[in-house]
């Protein structure tokens, strides 16, 4: 074979080569892109909710109210319910704090401890960035309840902790609010799945006001996160998101 | 002469073969009386700490809490104890009626002196009593060895003292127990330890703490309430009498139909299965012995066969087979009285000696959710001596049937020519 021949073999190679791997490259772009699109949509500076957590099982319901503030990735919220009243939790520099009036000490959780039922501090709480901590896929398109959406994988990236280290998320492909989220494992054993039920419009913001979570195991369980107030884009003091202004 | 006397001549004519075999018996002796007192001490303590611990006579509880107890559902409570309280000691037979909440839940010790943070997380449970109403009950007073009670509706706590070491908590420290409440969320409290408690029962000292049971219907949200509700009677054998009462009380009052008494041999199933550890005791014990009576049969075919001839001679001279058979049941006979009377003098030494000392089993039982104490305390009955009589003497003279048919058949042509 001459060189000339051979030469054009390569370059015959690196062309089919090349068309082979551009669609999935082009994927894992749009992945990020409608990964980064969505959190636009979720985008607020601060935020302030008044809101209820709801866990439904064989003994009946059980509902917390607080109220919440968010700025960045701080969070904080205020039990307001009766039983639960004064409790606080915090989360800044990614830890987690929950503070209770009759104790004099305050404890560190894990993120993926439960505050009631299948709702866990991770849940309410995370206020960071999707591709800081995932790296994601296009997994393809799906409909759900008649509503198009794109099904990214994410997977979390070396290094970070999370409370899930795999989750399936889907993007309304309209408008990118996340209508649906299916936790798992690192090993990839299914652990819940969060479905937004009602989107509302809020300070020109589109806002998840009614959460179900259902278990794949313990399937005679069911939590709700209802949002029934939202302020976005207020001044928040920084004083607010910390330790010290918890047992205050 | 008597064969009586010839048997008991015979038996010394092997003095060492003859203390051998006794003392074989001797030990089988002393083990089954051992056991059998040992196997009655555990019951009777198991039983003791039951009605301290867990039931007291009777105890009354949701029927749903009964039911879903493996979900810990403290929801599922006893409302307006006060009022019950006062219903069931009206009830003839009812000599007191206490509330207990127990509830699961972590203590968190080394908390940050600047920053107030917790660290160090351990499993324990809490036990909220009426202290001055548990005196004839739970006795905390006799528990005490450190410190004092806590004060009804303070926040102080006595904590067992395998508990405090693990946590590193001593008289005057704090720390922070969080658990779930009645409210079906989760509260968190911080506890000053007025008072270390040594307690028989291992689990109690490794991971119990007590504290008033105000304090905790105010940290698990159970206002009024309590979990449970112990009722004491002047004779917890024959409780179901009352029992019957309280059951006729619950149905009548429909405020009340959810609620289920029950009795504290119910309680469990170990208290249960300790009859069947007394059969199996007792069939162990009979084994043994069976075991010991084999060197009393190889003894006696031993003797049988060293005076064959004189078998011989003693059927010659007009010595029916039965007085054969006799004369060596009679040597075994008297192997088993002196066994007997050596074995059960011995062991009544030890095991009154063991009564007194306890047997501790230490930290073995720490884990084990038992109604079982650690030092346990054989406890010998008349029955037990009575019982081993018959056992020692019956089966080590009843054994010797076997070797002594060998004797009733020999000849006493061929034993006299034997050589």
């Amino acid at each position: 074979m001459s060189n000339h021949r051979k030469n054009k073999g390569y370059a015959l190679f690196i062309l089919l080569l090349v068309t082979l791997l551009l669609p999935a490259l082009a994927a894992a772009q749009s992945a990020e892109e409608i990964v980064r699109r969505a959190e636009q949509v979720r985008g607020y500076d601060s935020a302030y909710i008044e809101a209820r957590m709801v866990n439904n099982d064989r003994f009946g319901s059980k509902s917390i109210s607080y109220r919440a503030w968010a700025r960045g990735d701080n969070f904080l919220m205020e039990m307001t319910s009766d039983a639960e009243y004064g409790q606080k939790i915090l989360r800044t520099e990614d830890r987690v704090y929950h503070f209770f009036p009759d104790s004099e000490a305050i404890f560190t959780k894990s993120k993926g401890d439960s505050i009631v039922g299948l709702i866990s501090y991770e849940d309410v709480t995370d206020e960071s960035r999707i591709l800081d901590n995932y790296t994601v896929r296009l997994d393809g398109e799906e409909s759900l309840n008649g509503i198009p959406c794109y099904r990214v994988d994410m997977e979390v990236k070396r290094g970070r902790r999370v409370a899930y280290p795999r989750q399936t998320v889907w993007i309304e492909r309209e408008n990118y609010i996340i209508r649906k989220v299916r936790m798992f494992t690192r090993t990839g054993t299914p652990l819940k799945t969060m479905e937004v039920r009602r989107v509302e419009e809020i300070d020109g913001q589109r806002i998840a006001t009614d959460i179900l979570i259902t278990d794949n195991v313990r399937t005679d369980v069911t939590s709700e996160i209802f949002i029934d107030q939202a302020e976005l884009n207020l001044p928040i003091d920084d004083r607010r998101f910390t330790r010290r202004e918890l047992s205050r | 002469m008597k064969l009586t006397t010839v048997a008991f001549r015979n038996l010394w004519r092997h003095k060492t073969r003859s203390l051998l075999s006794i003392l074989t018996i001797v030990i089988a002796c002393i083990l089954g009386l051992f056991m059998l007192s040992l196997v009655t001490g555990m019951k009777s303590d198991m039983k003791r700490n039951i009605l301290s611990y867990y039931t007291g006579s009777i105890r009354i509880r949701q029927a749903q809490f009964n039911r879903y107890d493996y979900l810990n559902p403290i929801h599922l409570y006893i409302h307006d104890l006060a009022e019950l309280q006062q219903k069931l000691t009206a009830i003839d037979g009812i000599t007191g009626a206490v509330g207990r909440i127990q509830v699961g839940g972590k203590i968190f010790s080394d908390t940050d002196p600047v920053s107030g943070e917790a660290s160090e997380k351990f499993n324990a449970m809490a036990m909220g009593i009426d202290f001055p109403g548990e005196k004839d009950i739970l006795k905390p007073r006799t528990l005490l060895v450190k410190g004092q009670l806590p004060k009804m509706g303070s926040r102080e706590i006595l904590i067992g003292h395998g508990l405090a070491a693990k946590i590193g908590v001593d008289t005057g420290d704090k720390f922070s127990f969080m658990s779930p409440t009645a409210a079906r969320g989760v509260n968190a409290m911080t506890f000053e330890v007025a008072g270390i408690l040594n307690s028989p029962m291992a689990e109690f000292n490794s991971s119990y703490f007590l504290l008033p049971l105000d304090t905790m219907q105010d940290f698990v949200r159970m206002k009024d309430g309590a979990l449970e509700l112990l009722l004491t009677t002047p004779e917890p054998e024959e409780a179901e009498i009352q029992l019957r009462r309280v059951e006729t009380l619950l149905a009548e009052d429909p405020t009340l139909s959810s609620l289920e008494a029950t009795l504290w041999k119910d309680q469990g199933d170990f208290y249960g299965m300790m009859g069947i550890s007394e059969l199996i005791y007792n069939i162990l014990v009979i084994f043994f012995l069976l075991l010991g009576a084999t060197v009393i049969i190889n003894t006696t075919m031993m003797a049988i066969y060293e005076r064959y001839r004189e078998i011989g001679i003693l059927g010659a001279m007009g010595m029916k087979p039965s007085e054969l058979v006799r004369l060596f049941f009679l040597e075994a006979l008297f192997a088993g009285i002196i066994s007997a009377i050596v074995g059960l003098s011995l062991g009544t030494v030890l095991v009154l000696f063991l009564e007194q000392q306890g047997l501790n089993f230490g930290h073995a039982l720490d884990s084990m959710n038992i109604e079982i104490s650690s030092i346990l305390y054989p406890d010998l009955k008349l029955y037990h001596v009575i019982l081993m009589t018959f056992y020692t003497i019956g089966i080590s003279a009843l054994v010797t049937l076997i070797p002594c048919r060998k004797a009733a058949r020999i000849k006493p042509v061929d034993a006299i020519n034997a050589t």
